[in-house]
């Protein structure tokens, strides 16, 4: 499970407002909190849940809230199917309906009853339609918050019941605060690296971090050099990215979009230094040479075609790899 | 913690506690039981975060502790482990905990006590004391007609409440689905303004009568209108309520059913079985015509095929045909428990009612079908 | 063969907060809350079942008011309370109502009348009552729009304490039912019928044996 940190850094003002009005003086039970994945909307929501419990209604339990074992608090989010062992890809009914028993039975103390979506943009039709319902009639003393990465994946009537709050991504000076947090020793020129490769979204940079963001970078830069078709980098490569998780794939593939869209604009002639806060400008300035803007725009264009399938049918992470970096004229 | 104890005692109480824990669970420290080594007290609780039981029991206690570990391999274990045998806890840090029986010994991850949640005994409004056998003959009695549909949650449980009839005040129990009605009635010196009508979910009532059939006592229960704690000898059940509105059932209840009959209830009962053969989900009918000391059961299928009995009753009232879903009629009868049970009827689209004289409390209404 | 099933009778919760607010109610909605001192004498037209007792209850408690059935004539006049007719044109006695509509006007009191009727459609005998009531101000409920019904079906639903597991149910309402407010009153009647007696979740398919 992932270990929420009970420590909340920024949205301080959001954090003040409402907790002291979302639950008296809000209109709604429900709550829509977006903003770009990783920017800390989840530690936000715990930490808004435990002030208000604590604030509010003398409750001192914050270690069942982050064990999200608190009797009245359920956190859904996507979980591993038993059968397959994987990670479902959305949210299920069946975890929508579960709510309706804890709302629909007493709560066992004064305190209001909190329901997280972690997600949103998880849920698929048939749970979304679920949990609108849940939505449309609104009982006393349930609140819902919905997380989501991208407001349009959400279904228009469910966006519409919910009172919406956008979360930007921290500052610089936070964003270095909440890395070392989790890698205390890290240098001052990773975090600038990470914060040009997250676009700020300390979530992504500690997912990339963990995950040796810097040999992947590095093992592309030695790909976009090369100058054969098929060669052993490649395949090497494709070996090693090949066995990753679906999120670990999606995160590469995010990277180098970043980066190939980055050349395009090189070659376009347009000036990035300014985009970039770390030498990552350079490195792309660099490659830039090797690669014309055809055989970039035919990577896009299959990654565009059939990334998502990869995913649904679970495709082979290898031969998808090897395929991109074939689209590399040289 | 270092603890010792007899397996039978440990085995029982961790059963009460672990048949709540759902097998799977997502948030790993509630499939766990917590064990609270104390005062030569070894106290076992699990929650499923809808109702809590605590189980308390004497042991030696050598060094005092808690601990969580999976209540269901927990409870395989004991239960596996053989009857009379000494079963030792151990646990230095928390984090490992040994179980020593004999020769056997096993070792279980633990997961932090701090995530565990304790929904606390607090100071409830109202109190009511009753004996555990009588409690549970009113469960018995009613519970089978307690609606598994989930659309109306109101009707997913038993109806506990007090109310004055005749000078007299009852704790009134009452089950319904739609098509059948429970209640009984049991004398008792609470005052109906001071306890709250609540509705019980299904789930804590099962447990409540797995507590209730072992022990013979006087139990206590505790109630506010969003909680119901019960103490039963050395264990505490606490659950949520339904937060519904029960309907009001007393408009259901026929008052001037004047057609009775009188019918030995083993006979009816076998009947009712035989001509219940040839019926099926579909068409699960029984016709009934009742005639002067005389009925007459037929079924059907869509088949052709038919069933049909004759019964002595003791019936003077009018000539009435009608049907009744086979299924119901039976599991009515057979929560009856006299020679002979009074059947009333007012007419071929109206509830029967049923009674008993050994059991004056308790009735039970059914509904026709349209024939 | 049907399984009979008990009639429960449910009550509506008829309190503000179960009143749902759209554009066809809106106008009557905001007369019945707007506490306004100035026009002392109202009628809402609606068609039937569109929650003009609803309107005139939450009316009532705001404005402290009595509801008036012919029993109540003596008591009416012999105290200073605003004053509530449902469906004021049931059981009309034009005397009785003339003299209420004076009472009030003579004491600076408010009276609110409900009708699914319309003044021109009925003969009254006396002319002063007539044009009494035409001085008043008239407030209309409109037929239902989409948002209107899709919120009726929720209310309605959850007043009996139905659990709908799919909103998806709605839209497939919505595309079939006649719109008036009587037919959603009745089809979620129908609806709750079905569902007991056959111990059926509230599905698509369930609802199309009634659609």
């Amino acid at each position: 499970m992932e270990i929420i940190s009970q420590h909340l850094i920024g949205y301080e003002n959001h954090l003040e407002n409402l907790s002291n009005n979302l639950i008296i003086k809000s209109s709604s039970n429900s709550f829509i909190f977006y903003g770009n994945k990783g920017i800390g909307k989840n530690t936000f929501t715990h930490c808004l849940i435990n002030k208000i419990f604590s604030d509010k209604f003398n409750e001192s339990k914050s270690n069942l809230l982050y064990a999200n074992s608190h009797p009245n608090f359920r956190y859904i989010s996507k979980i591993i199917d038993e059968k397959s062992n994987k990670l479902n890809s959305n949210i299920k009914i069946d975890q929508i309906r579960k709510i309706e028993s804890f709302i629909y039975q007493s709560s066992l103390n004064k305190l209001p009853k909190f329901i997280i979506i972690d997600s949103a943009d998880d849920l698929n039709i048939s749970s979304s339609n679920s949990l609108l319902k849940l939505l449309e009639e609104p009982k006393n003393n349930s609140y819902f918050i919905l997380i989501v990465h991208q407001l349009f994946n959400i279904m228009p009537t469910i966006r519409s019941r919910c009172i919406k709050f956008k979360f930007s991504h921290p500052s610089l000076e936070n964003f270095d605060k909440i890395i070392r947090q989790s890698f205390p020793d890290i240098k001052e020129k990773d975090i600038s690296l990470l914060y040009d490769l997250s676009n700020g979204s300390p979530g992504l940079a500690i997912q990339l971090y963990s995950n040796n963001i810097k040999d992947l970078l590095d093992n592309l830069l030695i790909i976009f050099n090369e100058k054969n078709n098929l060669s052993k980098e490649i395949i090497n490569f494709s070996e090693i990215v090949g066995i990753y998780t679906n999120d670990q794939f999606k995160l590469f593939l995010s990277i180098l979009k970043l980066i190939l869209i980055n050349i395009l604009k090189v070659n376009l002639g347009i000036n990035i230094k300014k985009y970039f806060l770390s030498n990552l400008s350079d490195t792309i300035h660099s490659i830039s040479k090797n690669i014309n803007n055809k055989s970039i725009l035919t990577i896009l264009d299959y990654l565009k075609l059939n990334e998502n399938d990869l995913y649904i049918f679970n495709l082979d992470k290898k031969i998808f790899s090897i395929n991109i970096f074939n689209g590399i004229s040289k | 913690m270092k603890i010792s104890v007899e397996k039978s005692s440990i085995f029982k109480s961790l059963s009460y506690v672990q048949s709540i824990v759902e097998k799977k669970n997502t948030i790993p420290v509630l499939s766990n039981v917590l064990i609270q080594a104390k005062d030569n007290n070894l106290i076992l609780s699990a929650t499923d975060m809808d109702i809590s039981i605590t189980a308390q029991l004497n042991c030696n206690v050598i060094e005092e502790g808690f601990v969580t570990v999976s209540a269901h391999t927990l409870y395989d274990i004991i239960r596996k482990l053989p009857d009379g045998n000494e079963v030792e806890f151990i646990s230095n840090d928390g984090k490992i905990f040994s179980i020593r029986s004999g020769k056997s010994k096993f070792s279980l991850g633990c997961l932090p006590k701090e995530d565990f949640p304790i929904i606390e005994v607090d100071k409830l409004k109202s109190e009511i004391s009753i004996q555990s056998q009588e409690l549970l003959k009113l469960i018995e009695k009613t519970r089978f007609a307690i609606s598994n549909e989930e659309t109306r949650y109101f009707l997913n449980g038993i109806y506990f409440h007090m109310r004055e009839s005749g000078g007299n005040q009852y704790i009134s129990i009452v089950a319904t689905d739609g098509h059948r009605l429970a209640k009984i009635d049991y004398e008792s010196n609470n005052k109906p303004e001071d306890i709250p009508g609540v509705i019980i979910p299904k789930k804590t009532i099962n447990e409540l009568c797995k507590l209730l059939s072992d022990y013979n006592g006087t139990i206590k229960i505790d109630l506010d209108p969003n909680k119901i704690i019960f103490f039963i000898d050395k264990s505490v059940l606490i659950s949520k309520l339904i937060d519904g509105n029960f309907p009001d059932y007393q408009r259901v209840i026929p008052k001037d059913n004047k057609n009775i009959m009188t019918i030995n209830r083993n006979d009816f009962c076998m009947a009712v079985d035989r001509v219940s053969t040839i019926t099926n989900e579909k068409s699960p009918v029984i016709k009934f015509r009742l005639l002067k000391d005389l009925m007459n059961m037929t079924s059907a299928d869509s088949e052709n095929g038919l069933a049909t009995e004759d019964i002595i009753t003791e019936y003077s009232g009018e000539e009435i045909e009608i049907g009744f879903n086979s299924k119901y009629i039976l599991e009515m009868i057979n929560h009856l428990t006299d020679e002979k049970i009074k059947l009333s009827f007012n007419d071929s689209s109206s509830p029967v009612i049923a009674t008993e004289d050994s059991n004056q409390n308790l009735i039970y209404v059914l509904m026709p079908m349209r024939v | 063969m049907k399984q009979k099933i008990f009639d429960y009778d449910i009550p509506s919760k008829l309190d503000i907060e179960n009143f749902y607010v759209s554009k066809p109610n809106i106008e009557a909605y905001n007369y019945v809350t707007s506490n306004n001192q100035i026009i002392k004498q109202t009628i809402i037209f609606g068609p039937n079942k569109s929650g003009k007792t609803h309107l005139g209850l939450i009316w009532k408690n705001n404005n402290n008011a009595i509801i008036f059935n012919d029993k109540k004539y003596e008591y009416a006049l012999n105290n200073r309370k605003n004053i509530f007719i449902d469906n004021f044109f049931e059981n009309l006695d034009e005397e009785q109502l003339f003299h209420i509509i004076n009472h009030c006007a003579n004491h600076n009191l408010k009276i609110l009348l409900t009708s699914n009727k319309l003044l021109n459609d009925y003969k009254f005998k006396y002319l002063d009552l007539s044009s009494r009531l035409k001085s008043f101000n008239f407030i209309n409920i409109n037929i239902p729009n989409d948002e209107l019904i899709h919120n009726l079906l929720i209310k309605l639903l959850s007043d009996k304490q139905i659990i709908i597991h799919n909103s998806e149910i709605f839209s497939f309402i919505l595309k079939r039912i006649n719109r008036t407010y009587e037919n959603i009153y009745s089809l979620v009647e129908k609806i709750d019928k079905l569902s007991l007696e056959k111990k059926r979740q509230l599905t698509i398919p369930l609802i199309r044996e009634l659609l």
